[in-house]
């Protein structure tokens, strides 16, 4: 116990360092480590307005995403959506940018999604 | 969902690996520290700042030119350390020791005692290494073969002057006496008196070097020293130093 004691007391500024140096070097190790996951997602929809009815061709797209390789695991990676916006989209044929919502942000990052657009119709629904 | 990503990332494994590896390096700045590397390390930390602004600052020349001493660097540490890495690893060893193999005996204690008395009272210049958990094969040179049981006749002839083999030491590994005339490394120790020559220095060096233990005569006064991890404990009748050889050899407890 006293051995214990003098060894927690002793050269203090030294393992603070030490600690602070191992913490910083488990940081670069652990998020140095990425890897490249490859999903598909069906093109979600946002801000559709009622009595409308929209078309997407493709409706799936491929997205790639890259991480540190811990959170590659299907619970982290189900958390991604995949969405365009049709606010103040009125009826007919539209190309529109899709975008991609991460459950992660700070470790996650979007490599590429293909296609990068989807083409859409939009029709009025019939009363 | 922040909170089971960073239990993820940063499991109770992770806290261990932190710890050791903290411990790791503690372990080097001790080294650093108590080696006087810290010298060597700011020097490093230095080059390391310049470096840092050669590349920042786009010096191409300067930069080739860091990047190959980088590696020559690496292995001139190694090189340069070489004494302090061995020990450092010799002094894990000794704490992760397991077995002890040959282990002194008593009697062994007995007559080594003996054989100091007898070349004490009669100025006879002595040095005997007595090995315990790291082998001292490595450190040592120059040594003639023995292979003998411990007897203080023995010792007494080996070392009485002018014969062949009385200059330099003799190693005990168990319970034989392994080698004569060997030749140990010196230590450059400042805190050793001035009166204590070469012989004292070899007693010094080699317990800096491996956990052994040495016993020394001097040939100039009869004092019966006895070196230990790097120092020396002087002037010993031979009652405690057979005492302190029981107590460094694992025969009885070390008193406090």
């Amino acid at each position: 116990m006293k051995r214990i004691r003098n060894f927690l007391s002793k050269d203090i500024e030294y393992k603070i360092i030490a600690l602070f140096l191992a913490f910083m070097l488990w940081g670069v190790v652990i998020f140095s480590s990425r890897t490249v996951v490859v999903v598909n997602r069906f093109v979600e929809v946002v801000n559709a307005k009622e009595g409308y009815e929209y078309h997407l061709k493709p409706e799936k797209v491929r997205i790639t995403v890259s991480t540190i390789s811990r959170l590659a695991k299907p619970r982290f990676l189900n958390g991604i959506k995949v969405y365009i916006d049709v606010k103040d989209l009125g009826a007919g044929k539209h190309r529109k940018r899709v975008y991609v919502e991460l459950p992660i942000e700070l470790v996650m990052k979007v490599v590429t999604i293909e296609p990068p657009s989807v083409r859409l119709r939009v029709k009025k629904k019939r009363k | 969902m922040l909170y089971e990503v960073l239990k993820e990332i940063f499991s109770l494994k992770d806290a261990v690996d932190v710890l050791a590896v903290a411990l790791f390096i503690y372990g080097v700045i001790y080294f650093l520290v108590v080696t006087k590397g810290l010298q060597i390390l700011r020097g490093i930390i230095f080059i390391g700042v310049f470096w840092l602004f050669a590349e920042l600052l786009q010096l191409s020349t300067l930069s080739w030119i860091f990047e190959k001493l980088w590696t020559v660097g690496l292995f001139s540490i190694v090189v340069i350390f070489q004494p302090e890495i061995r020990k450092a690893l010799a002094k894990i060893g000794e704490r992760t020791k397991v077995i002890r193999f040959g282990s002194v005996e008593e009697k062994s204690i007995e007559r080594i005692v003996r054989a100091c008395r007898f070349m004490s009272d009669r100025q006879i210049g002595a040095l005997i290494v007595i090995e315990r958990s790291a082998n001292v094969d490595d450190i040592v040179e120059g040594c003639v073969y023995i292979d003998a049981t411990i007897s203080p006749e023995i010792l007494i002839t080996i070392f009485y002057p002018m014969t062949p083999l009385h200059d330099g030491a003799v190693i005990v590994k168990g319970d034989r006496i392994a080698y004569a005339s060997c030749v140990l490394p010196l230590s450059r120790t400042a805190n050793l008196p001035k009166k204590y020559g070469t012989r004292h220095r070899a007693a010094v060096g080699i317990t800096e070097e491996s956990d052994a233990v040495a016993v020394v005569v001097s040939e100039e006064s009869g004092e019966i020293s006895l070196a230990v991890e790097g120092n020396l404990e002087r002037n010993l009748d031979p009652e405690i130093l057979r005492d302190r050889l029981g107590e460094l050899l694992g025969l009885r407890d070390e008193k406090d």
